[in-house]
């Protein structure tokens, strides 16, 4: 299903505006910048996971040659931030932060937390100075597993916001799940584990801090949200929002991992304080690899338990529930993905009885937050395996079973209220069942099997699994989006210039956004300035996370654009209005059943796989996936499969290599040749985009969202594979070698 | 620590820079020559982001010294085009998506660049062992491959 | 673990003699604080960990015959220690009379990467994973060595002490190896098992080489080195002398490859467990036996 073409520039393979600097080597990214008399920073890292900052001795430090200022607690003003909570000490340590902060700035709660920082004339002599910092700790007890971390009497993280770790608790009551338990033909209880995940962008985090003409402190450093950076930043710093700036250079990746703070408090705080004392220069902080891995958040690794039930005719009926996620030393966004892991753990199901419990537990690990997906990825592998556990043991096909429970229009999710529609799933389903060669038969989907023509050692095996998620900010969150059109010249118009802030992190939005303001301007595209990324003298552009920037840049540029039309149409030159789009409104879970309107929009996406297990070494070798992507309207189709083709590859990595590994704290694998990403040499000989495209109401042409899509089922069908080849479940990820040749009995 | 001159040609211009025993090739480049094209993603040679061409092959500038480079042709991303003119390669990442994030691109189009020249028609196969030196985290590699493919068919 | 790191290589003092006398003299004077080097690729590593701390590093890649890639039909193929890896799979006459150890270096690491790396470097390093070391274990290599009084030579196989221990003393630079002429008929494997493809150092390691001998009671001769799983690269001598003397049938194979695992002594670390290290030396060498037999009849 596809909008009739009528349309200029959306839904064309348009070539990257961001391109050609990139490939000349012109484009800058943080790291990459300069100014005149720029200084250079280091953070000392606390390096213990739990303790109690005693004393701070920076005498030695300021001492050594070319440092030109130390900076701790006591010059933090605000010394607490955070993206949900401010439950994190921009520096830990005593100091005159106290002022109205929850929670005690001089403890630290994982490695990574920050006790001071060094500015020097080079960044060798502020590595100098920084290992002549002495710090007293305190040691104090600690807890690494969530599990022990939710008993009563264990070691509390943050004891002054309450006597438990638990820090998130979301329910679904829906129905009864007894009653449905007792029609079921079939039961099936799982118990199920999910990774760490590091994002592994390719740039390290790096940015760089100045005063600007007009007084502002300003921070040149990648993220994901220009105007949350600035606010956390002015909060710390006891300044209005308007007393900083925050621009994005170019982002060398980001994948949820840029969303909340690493370096930009403190490089604001270092050029702040220096300007304070008189010195006005930049300051630049460049992280290293393993600064990188250990200084900012990662996929939440959980626990899953399920039991689920379906009738004789394949329908579930009812499912329990309970997840456990280690949120680490600090909320972060804990709740907010652990949020959309209670949604998502149905699948995109309909399901009439269901009790779900999820948790999430403060330890003294690096804190957990947004990865691609979400906290949808860890719910659907556990959902998706029940499916296909729970169709082997009626003796359905599972793309048969999917399609028979798949939610349609008007279905209530798990929050006991209808599905905004239109729902795809069966759209996704079937596409990717047929290009990965299953067959309809009057009775139902079957999964042709081919002949195996193989040695011995390598059985084939195809997975086929599904996933949804929410487009936009859930919960109550008044999701918005602004944007600014220019229209300019006389008879004609002769440039277009449009305002978003919204983050370019690789995905290819910006893009996105000059195709539909020509779209909407109608206009070549060559006509068209984007000005981007600057928190100053541009509206709140929302996040580049939850797939929703397409939907809402899309939105909010084409109501602009229209409504600069109009100006243009009434005469005025320059024709200039601004537009913020509203989506609509959404409610926060009920706190006993979650009830609610949760979200506003959701994208579907189904997967098959087809692979090859070797049964001597335990390798596994991805032959071919299918990914059946709605996106409503692809308004580029070729940053679509390139979306697609890269959420698959990193979706891959979580399923099967990547594994980070710690022990009470410390990361074991913290550097690229220890945490392993996928190479060129890894990835599946075909990834084949399957793009559909059922328009949503609410989207621009239609458009729904699309990053996050690709990774969601994969793990799931990947396991299902190995089930499909192997006989054996594997309920635990990522499947190392060791781990297959393990679960087939072999050592 | 000692300092030595180290003379150098850099994408055509001979240039002369004092460097320490301790600094990389990748450092020289980028800290004291301003080519930050050359991007730093690990400093331990696994990452392939700072890959440029030493006396015509690629290096992991990064595991390099600079002081060995006395005498030798250095060409970096931003030596890759002509005077108005992409390289193939360059063009072809453009035009078939071989790009999103952007920074292992610098290293991608070395390290094509340098096979293309010892092979100008090569495998898939040839592709992928070529290029295993040089993580991505964005296009998942297949829009990498179709580029080295076009540019192999333009140049 | 490092948490907090330096942004540059520890401070040293890089040094390029002109002679093999003088880099020689230079590293007896400073015994423990000079190291000889060539391509760095495990040295800088191992520097910016904090693992080694040398004062100076000496760059022997200029010097005599370092950089000679030679073969004599003679002699065989001498390997001088600058000569890197891409110029040793690049060459005709490795690939005609050696393509096992082309094979072991196409394996390493990546190409720019290899770009640096040396076989001479690898085999200095005394790393149990080292990818090369199998291959000139197999073909009996003998290292040139310079050191304060001349040159001597020594057998590869008597070389390795422990992980990073060797026989060189201060004051000894390898300045090649030497093959000599591979037995005639031969046929080799080098199997390896990484967690993800090519980039990654060895699980396990498998290089097996058979030709015919008329001499054994079973009629080939059949060698075997394994990396990393035994402090130093290891032989199974017990799977070869079994092979040596029984007919070979696919049950031999299974029973060499099995002594081959009983031979070796695996540590459990980050990439695996020992555990499932030894079945992998089962599973591989049978592998590599068999390959190398089917190629061999």
């Amino acid at each position: 299903m596809s909008l009739t073409r009528s349309t200029l520039w959306v839904g064309q393979s348009l070539p990257r505006v961001d391109a050609p600097g990139k490939v000349t080597g012109e484009t800058q990214y943080s790291g990459d910048l300069s100014m005149p008399g720029m200084l250079q920073m280091k953070i000392l890292f606390a390096g213990r996971p739990h303790a109690r900052v005693v004393k701070i001795d920076t005498t030695q430090a300021e001492a050594a040659p070319g440092v030109v200022a130390i900076f701790t607690a006591k010059d933090v003003p605000v010394n607490e931030y955070g993206l949900q909570w401010n439950d994190q000490p921009v520096l830990c340590g005593r100091g005159q932060g106290e002022k109205g902060s929850r929670v005690a700035p001089d403890v630290v709660r994982f490695i990574g937390d920050q006790v001071a920082i060094v500015v020097a004339e080079t960044e060798k002599a502020a590595a100098h100075a920084r290992d002549l910092i002495h710090v007293e700790y305190e040691e104090l007890p600690a807890v690494f597993d969530p599990l022990a971390a939710m008993q009563p009497g264990a070691p509390l993280v943050h004891p002054e916001l309450g006597d438990t770790n638990i820090c998130v608790h979301d329910r679904l009551r829906k129905g009864d799940v007894e009653a449905g338990f007792a029609k079921a033909e079939v039961i099936v209880e799982s118990e199920y584990f999910t990774p760490v995940q590091e994002h592994a962008y390719l740039q390290p985090e790096a940015g760089l801090a100045y005063i600007d003409e007009e007084g502002r402190v300003t921070i040149k450093a990648g993220g994901q949200w220009t105007h949350t950076d600035r606010a956390q930043i002015a909060h710390a710093l006891g300044v209005s929002d308007e007393e900083v700036r925050v621009i994005y250079p170019a982002i060398g990746g980001a994948f949820g991992g840029r969303e909340d703070m690493s370096v930009q408090i403190v490089l604001a705080l270092a050029a702040w304080r220096l300007d304070q004392l008189g010195v006005r220069r930049p300051v630049k902080i460049v992280w290293s690899r393993k600064e990188s891995i250990i200084g900012h958040c990662k996929r939440h690794p959980m626990r899953l338990r399920a039991k689920w039930g379906a009738s004789k005719d394949g329908k579930l009926v009812a499912a329990e529930t309970e997840i456990i996620a280690d949120g680490g030393a600090y909320m972060y966004t804990s709740n907010k993905v652990l949020g959309n892991t209670t949604i998502t753990s149905t699948g995109p199901y309909f399901i009439p009885n269901l009790k779900t419990d999820v948790y999430g537990v403060y330890t003294n690990n690096i804190p957990s937050a947004a990865f691609r997906g979400f906290g949808a990825p860890q719910a659907l592998f556990m959902a998706e395996m029940q499916m296909d556990k729970l169709a082997e043991k009626l003796g359905l096909d599972t793309v048969e079973m999917r399609r028979r429970n798949a939610l349609r229009d008007g279905d209530t999710l798990g929050v006991g209220t209808p599905v905004p529609g239109p729902v795809s799933i069966l759209h996704c389903i079937e596409a990717a069942a047929q290009h990965a060669g299953w067959e309809k038969e009057p009775d139902g989907w079957r999964n042709v099997k081919r002949e195996n023509v193989q040695p011995a050692n390598l059985k084939r095996g195809r997975g086929f699994a599904c996933g949804f998620k929410n487009v936009g900010f859930s919960f109550g969150y008044k999701e918005n989006s602004w944007a600014r059109v220019e229209l300019h010249g006389d008879e004609e118009i002769e440039g277009v210039v449009a305002a978003h802030a919204g983050a370019e992190v690789g995905q290819g939005t910006h893009t996105v956004m000059v195709q539909m303001v020509a779209e909407a301007v109608g206009v070549p595209l060559e006509k068209v300035t984007l000005m981007t990324s600057d928190s100053a003298g541009m509206g709140n552009p929302g996040s580049a996370s939850a797939s929703r920037m397409t939907l809402m840049a899309g939105n909010a540029l084409k109501g602009a654009a229209e409504a600069a039309l109009a100006k243009w149409e009434a005469e005025e030159r320059p024709a200039i209005a601004e537009y913020t789009y509203r989506a609509p409104e959404t409610t926060p879970f009920d706190k006993e059943s979650g009830y609610s309107t949760p979200n506003f929009a959701y994208a579907y996406v189904a997967q098959a796989v087809e692979l090859e297990v070797d049964t001597e070494t335990g390798f596994i070798k991805i032959l071919r996936v299918v990914s059946a992507d709605d996106v409503g309207q692809a308004i580029n189709p070729a940053l679509v499969e390139g979306q697609i083709e890269g959420g698959v590859v990193q979706a891959q990595g979580y399923a099967l290599m990547e594994n980070f590994i710690t022990r009470d704290g410390y990361v074991l694998t913290d550097q690229l040749s220890t945490y392993l990403i996928p190479t060129i040499l890894d990835i599946p000989d075909a990834v084949d985009s399957v793009i559909v495209e059922v328009p949503s109401p609410i989207g621009p042409w239609g458009a729904r969202g699309l990053g996050e899509l690709p990774f969601l089922p994969l793990a799931a069908a990947i396991a299902a594979a190995v089930h499909d080849a192997t006989g054996v479940w594997f309920d635990e990820l990522p499947l190392t070698p060791e781990r297959v040749l393990r679960g087939l009995g072999k050592i | 620590m000692a300092f030595h001159k180290v003379n150098v040609t850099i994408n055509g211009e001979m240039e002369q820079v004092v460097v320490p025993s301790n600094m990389t090739l990748m450092r020289m480049l980028r800290e004291i020559l301003a080519f930050t094209g050359t991007k730093n993603g690990c400093s331990a040679g696994e990452c392939g982001a700072c890959t440029v061409l030493l006396n015509g092959e690629p290096v992991n500038s990064c595991m390099v010294l600079a002081v060995e480079c006395d005498g030798t042709e250095i060409i970096t991303v931003e030596g890759l085009a002509g005077d108005k003119q992409l390289d193939p390669i360059q063009e072809a990442m453009i035009q078939e998506g071989g790009v999103q994030c952007g920074f292992c691109t610098p290293g991608i189009l070395i390290s094509s660049y340098a096979l293309l020249k010892r092979n100008p028609n090569p495998s898939e196969d040839e592709i992928r062992e070529a290029l295993v030196g040089n993580l991505c985290r964005c296009t998942g590699y297949v829009r990498i491959i179709e580029s080295v493919k076009e540019a192999a068919k333009r140049s | 673990m490092t948490i907090n790191t330096h942004p540059t290589l520890p401070e040293f003092e890089y040094v390029r003699p002109e002679t093999l006398a003088e880099a020689s003299e230079f590293l007896t004077r400073y015994p423990g604080e000079a190291r000889p080097f060539l391509g760095g690729t495990d040295i800088f590593v191992r520097m910016r960990d904090g693992l080694i701390t040398p004062n100076f590093l000496v760059d022997v890649k200029k010097l005599d015959g370092t950089n000679d890639l030679r073969f004599e039909p003679q002699a065989g193929l001498t390997l001088g220690a600058a000569v890197n890896m891409n110029r040793v799979i690049a060459s005709r006459e490795v690939q005609a009379h050696y393509p096992l150890l082309a094979e072991a270096c196409r394996s390493v690491a990546s190409y720019q990467l290899r770009t640096r790396a040396t076989v001479v470097g690898n085999i200095c390093n005394a790393s149990p994973a080292g990818d090369t070391i199998g291959a000139c274990l197999v073909f009996n290599g003998v290292l040139h060595i310079h050191e304060v009084n001349g040159l001597r030579q020594e057998p590869l196989a008597e070389f390795f002490l422990g992980p990073g221990k060797t026989t060189l003393k201060p004051g000894d630079i390898v300045t090649a190896i030497h093959l000599p002429l591979p037995p005639k008929g031969c046929a080799g494997v080098y199997l390896k098992l990484g967690r993800n493809k090519l980039s990654d150092l060895s699980l396990v390691g498998v290089t097996a080489l058979g030709h015919p001998d008329p001499s054994l009671p079973s009629g080939y001769r059949f060698r075997l080195a394994l990396a990393s799983v035994a402090p130093v690269p290891l032989v199974p001598t017990q799977a070869e002398t079994y092979l040596a003397n029984q007919p070979i049938t696919p049950e031999t194979i299974r029973e060499a490859a099995h002594l081959a695992a009983e031979a070796c002594a695996p540590i459990d670390d980050l990439r695996g467990s020992a555990r499932y290290r030894k079945e992998m030396v089962r599973n591989l060498s049978a592998k590599a036996l068999s390959e190398v037999w089917e190629k061999l009849k």
